[in-house]
C-alpha cells in the first residue's frame, strides 16, 4: 500500500494502539463509529442486506484479530474499507457459484419482488425518472450496479455512493491510480447505459 | 472518433481530473456537439442518481455481535493460559478433575493389593470348614453367610459394593474348580461351593500338610505380616481369658494387652503363625466362634491374634 497522501495524524491511531494492547473497549468505539458505512459498502456490493449484515460482522472480527499487524502505512480506515471489500468480493462470488442463477444484465429485464420489470418507454412530456418513486429509482440504481462485474462495481460503489477519494480507493483495491479511473469510466458507462435501457430517456 | 475520445474522457471530466488544456478542449467540442452534450448529461446525472443512493442503517444488533465475537475472541485467547496458571478462575473446576483423577488412582492402587485379602478371606473360609466339626451343618451355612456379608462390610468400607462382591468372588478355590460347573452364574456357584467346602464335604484335606492358615498369616509371599481377629461367645470371660493365658504359655505365645469393656473383652495375642489353628481349636472348645476378620497389619515373623470374648447369647 501507498503512504496515504494526508500529513495528518491519523484519527484512529490512539484506537488502534490500544487494540494492539487487546483493549477491546477501544474496538468498540471504531465498530460505532464505522459499522454504518462498513455496511454500507457491503451493502451495495453485495446487493444483500443480510449478506452485508454478516460480511460487516466478519470483517470488524476479522480487523480486530489482525489488528496487530496493522502498520499504519495508511489509515486505518482505509485498512478497515478494504477488508470488508474482500470479504464482500469473496461473499458475493461464494453466492453467486452457490446459485448460478443469472444477475442483473444489460440484455435481460430486470428481476424485482414484483415479477420481471419490464422497459418503459420515454413519454414525449414527462421524463419516466420523474415519475417514479425515490425508492424504485434506487431499486435501478442498484439493480444496475449490481449487474457490473465486481472490479467496476467496487470502484463505482467506493467512489460514487462512498465518495472516496481515488488515492483511497487506490490504496483500497490495492490498484493504480490510472486503472481506478478507467474503471470508474466504464462503470460510470455501465451504469448510464443500464439505466437508458430501463427507464429510456435519463 | 473525436466524440468517442471525448467522451472516454467525460468520468474524469465530471471528477475534474482534466488537466487545463483537456478541459479546454472538450468543453469547446461540447459546445459544438449536441451528442457528446447529451451524453455527457446522461452520465452527470447517472452519477447523480448513483451518488444520492440513500445509506442503509445496518442491523441494530451488529455492534453487539460483533463485539460479542471479538470478547468470545479474547477469551479463548488467555483461557489457554489462564487455564494453566489460573485454574480457579477456569470455568471448569480443575479441582474436580484433580479430585476424580485421585479417587480412580486410589482405586487401582487398592486393586493392586487386593490380592492379598483375596488369600486372607480364602483361608478363613477353610479355617471356618474345621469348626463344622463342631457346628451343625445348617448353623454353619447361615453363619458363613452372615461372615461373608460382615466382613465385606466391615473390611472393605471405602470400596464401592460392586467391586467388594467382584473382589470376594475372585478367590481363587482350586477346590471349588474341580467340582462340576452348576447352571447358576459362576460367582453365584462359587460361592456356593465356597460354602460347601466349609460343611466338610469329600475332597477337604483341611488336617493334610501345614495349617492352612499359616501361609497366609504369615503373608510371606507378600511379605507383609497380618493379623486375624476372632470373636468367641463364651460363659465366662474369666474362665476363657484364663485358659488363653494357659495357651500362649503353651504354645509360647505372648499376650499384648487385655482390653475390659462392658460387654466384651478384647485379648490381643502374638503367636507364630503356623500355631494359629491350635488357638482357633481351642477357641472352639471355649465357645462359638462367631466371626473373623483380618486385620492388615506389619508384624515382624509373627501373627498378631485378637481375640474378641462376647457373652454367650
Amino acid at each position: 500500500m501507498k503512504e496515504h497522501k494526508n500529513e495528518n495524524i491519523d484519527p484512529d491511531s490512539e484506537n488502534v494502539l490500544r487494540c494492539q494492547k487487546d483493549d477491546a473497549g477501544a474496538f468498540e468505539e471504531i465498530v460505532r463509529q464505522y459499522q454504518k458505512k462498513m455496511f454500507n459498502i457491503s451493502y451495495r456490493i453485495t446487493g444483500d442486506y443480510n449478506e452485508a449484515a454478516e460480511v460487516t460482522q466478519d470483517a470488524f472480527v476479522s480487523a480486530y484479530r489482525n489488528i496487530k499487524n496493522f502498520r499504519g502505512k495508511s489509515r486505518f480506515s482505509t485498512w478497515l474499507y478494504a477488508i470488508v471489500v474482500n470479504l464482500s468480493r469473496n461473499r458475493l462470488k461464494q453466492i453467486r457459484a452457490r446459485t448460478l442463477k443469472e444477475q442483473f444484465s444489460f440484455n435481460d429485464p430486470v428481476d424485482t419482488a414484483g415479477g420481471q420489470l419490464q422497459r418503459e418507454h420515454a413519454s414525449p412530456a414527462l421524463s419516466v425518472l420523474d415519475k417514479l418513486e425515490k425508492r424504485e429509482v434506487e431499486q435501478r440504481v442498484q439493480g444496475c450496479i449490481n449487474a457490473l462485474d465486481n472490479e467496476f462495481k467496487e470502484v463505482i460503489v467506493l467512489r460514487d455512493i462512498q465518495g472516496f477519494s481515488y488515492d483511497e480507493i487506490s490504496d483500497m483495491l490495492e490498484i493504480a491510480g490510472g486503472t481506478v479511473k478507467s474503471r470508474l469510466h466504464r462503470a460510470r458507462e455501465s451504469v448510464r447505459s443500464c439505466l437508458k435501457k430501463l427507464i429510456g430517456d435519463i | 472518433m473525436e466524440c468517442e475520445n471525448i467522451q472516454k474522457k467525460f468520468s474524469d471530466y465530471l471528477d475534474g481530473l482534466l488537466s487545463v488544456d483537456e478541459r479546454k478542449h472538450a468543453d469547446e467540442h461540447l459546445k459544438s456537439c449536441a451528442e457528446c452534450s447529451h451524453a455527457l448529461e446522461e452520465l452527470r446525472k447517472t452519477v447523480a442518481l448513483t451518488k444520492g443512493l440513500e445509506e442503509v442503517e445496518p442491523p441494530p444488533w451488529l455492534e453487539q455481535k460483533v463485539m460479542a465475537e471479538v470478547r468470545e475472541g479474547e477469551r479463548r485467547k488467555e483461557g489457554l493460559f489462564q487455564r494453566l496458571l489460573f485454574p480457579v478462575n477456569s470455568r471448569f473446576p480443575i479441582e474436580l478433575i484433580a479430585t476424580l483423577a485421585i479417587a480412580v488412582t486410589a482405586f487401582f492402587v487398592f486393586r493392586s493389593v487386593e490380592p492379598d485379602l483375596e488369600k486372607i478371606s480364602q483361608d478363613q473360609v477353610t479355617v471356618q470348614g474345621e469348626s463344622d466339626r463342631i457346628e451343625s451343618n445348617k448353623k454353619a451355612d447361615e453363619e458363613k453367610e452372615r461372615f461373608l456379608l460382615e466382613k465385606d462390610v466391615k473390611k472393605l468400607p471405602k470400596k464401592a459394593a460392586p467391586a467388594k462382591r467382584k473382589m470376594f468372588m475372585k478367590i481363587p478355590r482350586i477346590r471349588a474348580e474341580k467340582k462340576e460347573a452348576s447352571d447358576k452364574p459362576a460367582a453365584l456357584a462359587q460361592e456356593e461351593m465356597m460354602l460347601r467346602d466349609s460343611q466338610g464335604e469329600p475332597g477337604m484335606k483341611l488336617n493334610e500338610g501345614p495349617p492352612a492358615f499359616a501361609p497366609a498369616a504369615v503373608g510371606s509371599s507378600a511379605g507383609e505380616k497380618e493379623s486375624i481377629s476372632v470373636t468367641v461367645y463364651v460363659e465366662n470371660f474369666k474362665v476363657s481369658a484364663d485358659r488363653i493365658k494357659e495357651m500362649m504359655k503353651e504354645l509360647k505365645g505372648e499376650i499384648v494387652k487385655t482390653e475390659h469393656f462392658e460387654d466384651k473383652d478384647i485379648m490381643t495375642v502374638v503367636i507364630d503363625s503356623n500355631k494359629i489353628n491350635r488357638v482357633i481349636n481351642q477357641l472352639k472348645i471355649l465357645g462359638e466362634i462367631k466371626e473373623k476378620e483380618i486385620v492388615r497389619e506389619d508384624l515382624d515373623g509373627k501373627v498378631e491374634m485378637k481375640i474378641r470374648f462376647m457373652k454367650k447369647q
